[in-house]
């Protein structure tokens, strides 16, 4: 090898050397203690946000010595990323954990109770769909800053011309029948009677969505032991229940898939089964009169979607109290639940943060608020919700498209079974059953 | 060789021999040994040993003997299509003319592209008719006064609509290895055989063929690979449905480890897929073989 070559490699080599040396140098205030905190990657403005908020987190916490240190990971990996990291024990003291999540992390023994840390002041302010959602087998895990409402808006234009008056209270729910009725009534005015979003390419939006119907009709997705599924996601309520849904299809007053992701905006439908981020675009399309009405009943009582991102300990978290005010800072309502939820449209998660909020007082967000506070469920806490979740959104997807209601479910009951079944030979902490 | 040139070889071949060791050889042991564990996906350490209780569940499973099913179908139907096609692009844009180079750059392009991105126009091309649209194949259908088609909301037309596009996707690369070796022919051979009376379908027959023999069964193993692990298409166009008949060994895995959280479960279906790959390749090898011998 010549020398200068030679002195090339040696002098390249000195580089990676020095280089991977500073990526290890972290800021060392050997006063300071860091506290990891790891977060979905939302859209740009509710990342500058939750940015803001961290940042007032150690402007205030400078003289006790802390520091809170925000990781973003995207969407769709952030589940990934996480299992990836529990496996290799190198969890961040606090997670961002989504509804769903809190039941497999917290069997999985990734998350750790934080009852010990709730004052019963914090405790009653929440939202009861968010004490319900953080809360596995008895211990509270997660509390979140803002939560989520399912409602079905309604164009006024093509509604109330026919004569339709939509109710706006929870009490006044429409019946299944009174919802078909209105659907048939709009059928000739209207391209899509109902959009119910059936090209949505994740699994959660299904039982997100579609839960309330069975839940309306008395029926539940999982036993209460959170292991039996056979016998209870196909129950005859059920079954009668998801029927009732796949009429909309078969009399075409939906479509099982569509072209067109948001036929509501662009003023082709008369319903539109969606969410409360929805509300802020509409607001913004111009010409687009509507109103929102809550979900209608197939049995005989009112019931609605919740859950979101929720935050929580991690098992690796060495110093929990001290973790724990960064969450009880996200939770603060001016400090915490203001700025993101200006910045994500979402509800806050607190009562006393609504005053902060004069919005809500109106129609349409005070829907929004009456359906969290009174008849919200969150999605079922168990171990093996991401089989459950992924099995039932694949029986909708089939039943729209025409598949037998009975047979499908039970499929789904089945396939979600042998997952329980293996669970529940398998010892560890899964096995901590109350 | 010398001393000296023996140590630059082996340091030449070092850091690629231990990248092999590291990523690929490495977490196939891994796979092997964690298929005979009870572990889940995040547990830190392994459960008890197991035996052979994950491949049991395993062969329990309709849903693994349906995707194994639906991924045998797939590649039995893609790899001689995909290969034909191939075949007759390369015949076709074997020439230095500036509309054949088009074509060529033309159907290569969807190898280029990402298959997540393809996946999802394809989707809205096989869209059926519905009450706010219609996909570009149903309009054209219609157009034409031909009945419209379900496409990838019915179970028994899904797969194949799958087939289609992954064929048209993979073609290209395939081309251009064909093109290498067409153009490696040399041109004696076609000279000498029009000499003797050859005609076109006899000069490929007995000039063509046999010289790009070789190379297409390079490429029917390669396809056969490529086929087998399947996930990108249904997993964007289907989720596996409907009615789980585009439901691929790939995307089983993937759900046992992720969805179910069974990571001895799908280590097992990973090994037992590793295994049946590898048995393809083998006999693939030996069918080279034989067929090298022959000739």
């Amino acid at each position: 090898m010549p020398v200068r070559a030679r002195i090339f490699l040696v002098g390249f080599v000195a580089v990676v050397i020095w280089a991977t040396a500073q990526c290890r140098r972290a800021p060392e205030d050997t006063d300071t203690q860091v506290i990891t905190v790891w977060a979905h990657h939302g859209r740009e403005a509710e990342n500058l946000a939750m940015r803001r908020i961290i940042d007032a987190f150690n402007e205030a916490h400078r003289a006790l010595g802390l520091r809170a240190e925000i990781t973003f990971f995207p969407d769709r990996q952030y589940a990934d990323k996480v299992s990836i990291a529990s496996a290799s024990g190198s969890l961040p003291d606090v997670l961002e954990v989504d509804g769903p999540y809190v039941g497999p992390w917290a069997a999985e023994g990734l998350l750790q109770p934080i009852d010990d840390f709730v004052r019963s002041e914090l405790r009653d302010d929440m939202l009861p769909s968010l004490i319900q959602q953080g809360t596995f087998r008895g211990s509270l895990y997660t509390l979140g800053a803002f939560d989520s409402a399912l409602v079905v808006y309604y164009n006024r234009d093509i509604v109330e011309k026919n004569g339709l008056m939509p109710p706006g209270r929870l009490d006044d729910a429409w019946t299944w029948d009174q919802f078909l009725d209105a659907l048939e009534h709009v059928k000739p005015h209207a391209a899509v009677p109902l959009s119910l979003h059936m090209d949505d390419q994740s699994d959660e939006w299904f039982t997100y969505a579609f839960s309330p119907l069975i839940w309306s009709n008395g029926g539940r997705l999982i036993g209460a032991d959170g292991l039996t599924v056979v016998g209870v996601l196909d129950s005859p309520e059920n079954t009668a229940a998801i029927r009732r849904w796949q009429d909309l299809f078969q009399r075409k007053l939906a479509e099982p898939t569509s072209t067109n992701p948001n036929p509501f905006a662009a003023g082709l439908a008369a319903f539109d089964w969606t969410g409360h981020w929805m509300l802020p675009s509409f607001e913004h399309t111009e010409g687009l009169r509507f109103g929102v009405m809550p979900l209608p009943r197939t049995g005989s009582v009112a019931a609605c979607a919740s859950g979101s991102w929720c935050w929580g300990l991690s098992r690796d978290c060495d110093d929990p109290a001290a973790s724990w005010l960064v969450i009880e800072w996200l939770l603060d309502p001016e400090q915490g639940i203001q700025p993101i939820v200006r910045a994500n449209g979402a509800v806050p998660g607190r009562r006393s943060a609504f005053a902060l909020f004069p919005e809500y007082e109106h129609m349409p967000r005070r829907l929004f608020r009456e359906q969290l506070e009174s008849a919200a469920h969150p999605r079922p806490r168990t171990a093996i919700y991401l089989s459950l979740t992924s099995a039932f959104a694949r029986a909708l997807r089939d039943i729209a498209l025409g598949a037998d209601v009975q047979t499908a479910l039970r499929q789904a009951a089945e396939s979600a079974q042998r997952v329980a079944n293996r669970q529940h030979d398998k010892p560890g902490p899964s096995d901590n059953r109350p | 060789m010398n001393r000296r040139e023996h140590i630059t070889a082996f340091l030449f071949v070092a850091p690629a021999c231990a990248l092999i060791l590291l990523f690929v050889l490495w977490p196939v042991v891994n796979t092997f040994t964690t298929s005979v564990y009870q572990v889940g996906l995040t547990d830190p350490q392994y459960g008890p040993f197991c035996g052979l209780a994950n491949y049991r569940a395993l062969f329990d499973d309709p849903a693994f003997g349906r995707s194994a099913a639906n991924t045998a179908v797939f590649t039995l139907a893609v790899v001689p299509l995909q290969t034909a096609l191939a075949l007759v692009f390369a015949l076709w844009t074997n020439s230095p003319a500036w509309s054949r180079r088009a074509l060529r750059v033309s159907v290569f392009l969807p190898t280029v592209l990402s298959l997540t991105v393809l996946s999802v126009l394809w989707r809205l091309l096989y869209e059926p008719a519905s009450l706010s649209g219609t996909g570009l194949f149903n309009g054209l259908l219609a157009g034409l006064h031909l009945p419209t088609q379900p496409f990838l909301t019915s179970p028994r037309q899904a797969l194949w609509a799958i087939v289609i596009m992954s064929v048209w996707q993979g073609a290209g690369l395939q081309m251009m290895i064909f093109l290498a070796a067409l153009q490696q022919i040399p041109a004696e051979r076609y000279e000498a055989a029009r000499l003797d009376g050859a005609g076109r379908w006899h000069q490929f027959r007995h000039v063509t063929l046999p010289a790009i023999a070789p190379t297409a069964f390079f490429v029917v193993m390669v396809t056969t690979i490529f086929a087998l692990k399947l996930f990108v298409q249904p997993f964007i166009m289907t989720r596996g449905g409907p009615e789980g008949s585009t439901m691929s060994v790939v995307q089983y895995i993937y759900e046992a480890a992720f969805f179910a959280r069974d990571l001895g479960l799908a280590c097992a279906a990973g090994a037992v897929f590793f295994v049946a790959v590898c048995l393809i390749a083998v006999a693939q090898r030996l069918l080279l073989r034989v067929v090298e011998d022959r000739q």
